[in-house]
């Protein structure tokens, strides 16, 4: 089951499924180079006024739409 | 340029040299505490990612015939901002004998994304961990062996604030090793790069670093990579770029393709020697950086913020000192002593005139400038820089981002305007720190249109206030409506996309009080001694219009929109031909009329000066940043718009019944 990052609930961690191949080409550089990867887990600190999620250890905030372009699904129930 | 580095890149030695060092590392990572602790020298150390807009360099303390360079933040290469750009620019011009990375040890997978990007560059290279004991602290364990065997280089732990490590990484900088770890491309990836590279190696001889490295960055498109080859060779740069366009419209894409791949690597590499990752931990710090973000206290937050600035630049600062700086210190004992010694010692009347005159340096220019500016700028840098120590900025931005969207910018631009209330000039070179050129223009539109600076503010506000509260709000939320208005136009109007909002939050941090001294400091006197001498070329201007009879001229010709689009006195029109000199004082220049104006009449006359032209000082700057074709434009856009609106605003008073 997956869902966009900007519909996750404040306070879950997600791991991300895949970034939509809609969002620019700088975005998808910026995004990895914060460690935002397939197979990372996400965990979503607040939706408002931004989408601030924790990655690696370092808070950051993603305005809607390039929330919107990452694909999020729920961790394994093991992790 | 940076107001705190110590020299900047416009001083680059003559030719490539081999005993230049080259730091660079992520935004946040204690970059310049290092290059203080290997040098002596402060660059700029500061909280908010993107503060450092050029590369400051000085001799090294322990070797003190080779300098170290200091970087802006890099994120990742291929360059995109303007301090990606700068970093990549001292990368190819500067010849370097030895890179050192510094990196932040508690996130070591965005920190190895670097180390393994800079090893493709084939220069010696040195890896220094900072905040080390911030890693142990939060549970992190390295292996640091195994680290420095896969990258084949000396890899540092410092922690730079104490000094810890610094000594070590001298010596493993002097004896600085070729990093052996490689990135491994998908296959049509390495074979792009390996023809690129080929074909790069047999046309351009020397080569800043390895043509790999040249290759691997050009196919993610640098456009400072694509300028440098361009200057050498055309021709190459043509063939190049008309090659990866056809093997991208085919469906490769390099740069995401490389970027992944880095980021792979490093996240394996990092997996490998990390012995114990770090712990979450909920501090008190976090918790309050929630707080600032957060949807029912993060408004009262930053209104509490806003209201401590308010006390202390406007009420300590525009008040007390200046109380104590321009009436008691220039007015009651300064400017008589000198106007008595001019007088009685200048060999001509005109000379007495050009210093202590009406438009007189000393009288006017200095005074301006000493008196009354430098002790608002001063609180105000003061407070700024410890907003800017404390990480606040960050989340500013956050908060801000929706509202500068609808003026086609995003939050990262509240820094230049704030700044910009404190002195525009400054803020105007501050638009660097924006990602686009669009963005950039359009901060810098606004900032000359509807944002007064510190010296403005302190006179309109003093001349609102003796009003009423309902006269200050009602200024305010014209220049508001203005701003927004203005900057949704610009938006529509100036062509390229908007770049949504990713941000670092960094933990917010009690200000360290020598970081915050040191930042004010170098920004005091970048002041001094960039801008008031502007001020008294202003005043020198001044002058000789008066001399020469211009100004009396001017005067004349602008009364009949002064007087008739306006409704002020006939005498207001000389505050506004002042005003073009030096914004603020046009609202001294309609403080003096003082009575003699209207509640209505003032509120008009203070929207209007607000709104235009910017002091000479800003004007100069917006020269050097956009081009005269664009500060013209500016210019041409803002004079029949602050006339036209603050006619606007008389109208909507008289149709209000409020015009007396």
């Amino acid at each position: 089951m997956t869902c966009t990052l900007d519909a996750v609930a404040p306070g879950r961690t997600v791991l991300l499924a895949r970034i939509d191949e809609s969002l620019a080409a700088d975005f998808r550089e910026q995004l990895a180079a914060y460690g935002i990867a397939p197979g990372r887990s996400l965990e979503v600190i607040a939706q408002r006024p931004m989408t601030v999620v924790v990655c690696d250890h370092v808070e950051l905030a993603l305005e809607t739409a390039i929330a919107r372009a990452l694909v999020v699904r729920e961790p394994a129930p093991a992790a | 340029m940076d107001p705190c580095a110590a020299q900047t890149l416009s001083a680059r030695p003559a030719g490539p040299s081999r005993s230049t060092y080259i730091l660079l590392g992520a935004p946040n990572v204690g970059k310049s505490v290092v290059f203080h602790r290997l040098t002596g020298t402060y660059a700029n150390v500061s909280n908010y990612p993107g503060t450092t807009v050029e590369v400051a360099r000085a001799p090294l303390r322990f070797e003190r015939e080779s300098t170290l360079l200091d970087t802006p933040g890099v994120l990742a290469f291929p360059s995109r901002s303007f301090d990606e750009r700068a970093a990549m620019r001292a990368l190819l011009d500067e010849g370097a004998r030895a890179l050192v990375q510094v990196a932040d040890a508690k996130h070591l997978r965005r920190s190895l994304a670097i180390t393994l990007t800079l090893a493709e560059a084939g220069l010696p290279l040195v890896l220094a961990l900072n905040m080390s004991d911030e890693a142990a602290a939060r549970g992190v364990r390295l292996d640091l062996p195994a680290l420095a065997q896969a990258l084949g280089i000396d890899v540092v732990p410092t922690v730079a604030t104490l000094g810890e490590g610094v000594g070590r990484l001298g010596e493993a900088m002097r004896a600085a090793r070729i990093p052996r770890a490689r990135v491994h491309y998908p296959p049509a990836v390495e074979a792009a790069i390996a023809a690129t590279a080929q074909r790069i190696a047999a046309r351009i001889v020397p080569l800043p670093f390895a043509a790999r490295a040249l290759a691997i960055l050009l196919l993610a498109r640098d456009p400072e990579v694509e300028q440098w080859l361009a200057d050498r060779d055309a021709d190459l740069a043509r063939e190049l770029g008309a090659s990866r366009d056809a093997e991208e419209a085919g469906g490769e894409r390099y740069a995401a393709a490389i970027a992944h791949a880095r980021a792979e690597a490093a996240g394996t590499l990092a997996a490998r020697v990390e012995l114990a990752a770090p712990r979450p931990v909920e501090s008190r710090a976090q918790r309050l950086s929630r707080l600032a973000l957060h949807r029912r206290w993060g408004v009262p937050i930053l209104l509490a913020v806003l209201y401590a600035t308010y006390l202390v630049v406007g009420v300590f600062g525009a008040g007390t000192l200046v109380d104590l700086t321009e009436e008691r210190l220039f007015g009651g004992l300064v400017n008589p002593a000198v106007t008595a010694f001019v007088e009685a010692h200048a060999p001509w009347r005109w000379l007495a005139d050009l210093l202590v005159g009406p438009y007189g340096l000393w009288t006017m220019g200095m005074t301006y400038a000493i008196a009354l500016i430098l002790p608002i700028v001063t609180t105000f840098f003061l407070v700024f820089g410890v907003l800017e120590d404390s990480g606040y900025f960050a989340r500013l931005s956050v908060l801000a981002n929706r509202g500068f969207a609808a003026m086609g910018m995003n939050g990262r631009a509240v820094l230049p305007m704030v700044l910009g209330l404190g002195c525009v000039t400054m803020a105007t070179l501050t638009t660097r720190i924006l990602a686009t050129r669009r963005e950039r223009l359009i901060a810098t539109f606004l900032m000359a249109l509807a944002i007064p600076c510190s010296a403005q503010l302190g006179v309109v506000l003093g001349m609102l206030a003796a009003l009423g509260f309902g006269w200050t709000v009602a200024w305010a939320a014209v220049l508001v409506a203005v701003l927004v208005l203005a900057g949704a136009l610009a938006a529509r109007l100036i062509p390229g996309r908007r770049i949504a909002l990713v941000t670092e939050l960094p933990p917010l941090r009690w200000p360290v009080a020598g970081n915050v001294v040191k930042k004010t400091t170098g920004r005091l006197v970048w002041y001094l001694r960039e801008v008031i001498p502007l001020f008294l070329l202003g005043t020198f201007l001044m002058w000789l219009m008066d001399r020469i009879g211009v100004l009396p001229w001017l005067i004349e010709r602008g009364e009949p929109l002064v007087t008739g689009w306006l409704g002020l006195p006939k005498e207001a029109a000389a505050a506004f031909v002042m005003g073009f000199l030096r914004r603020d004082f046009g609202a001294t220049g309609l403080f003096a009329l003082g009575s003699a104006l209207s509640p209505a009449q003032t509120l008009v006359g203070m929207v209007a000066i607000t709104l235009f032209v910017p002091c000479i000082a800003s004007l100069m700057m917006i020269v050097k940043e956009q081009g005269t074709r664009v500060a013209a434009l500016i210019v041409a856009m803002i004079v029949p718009l602050a006339f036209g609106i603050g006619g606007l605003v008389r109208l909507a008073l008289v149709a209000l019944g409020a015009w007396t």
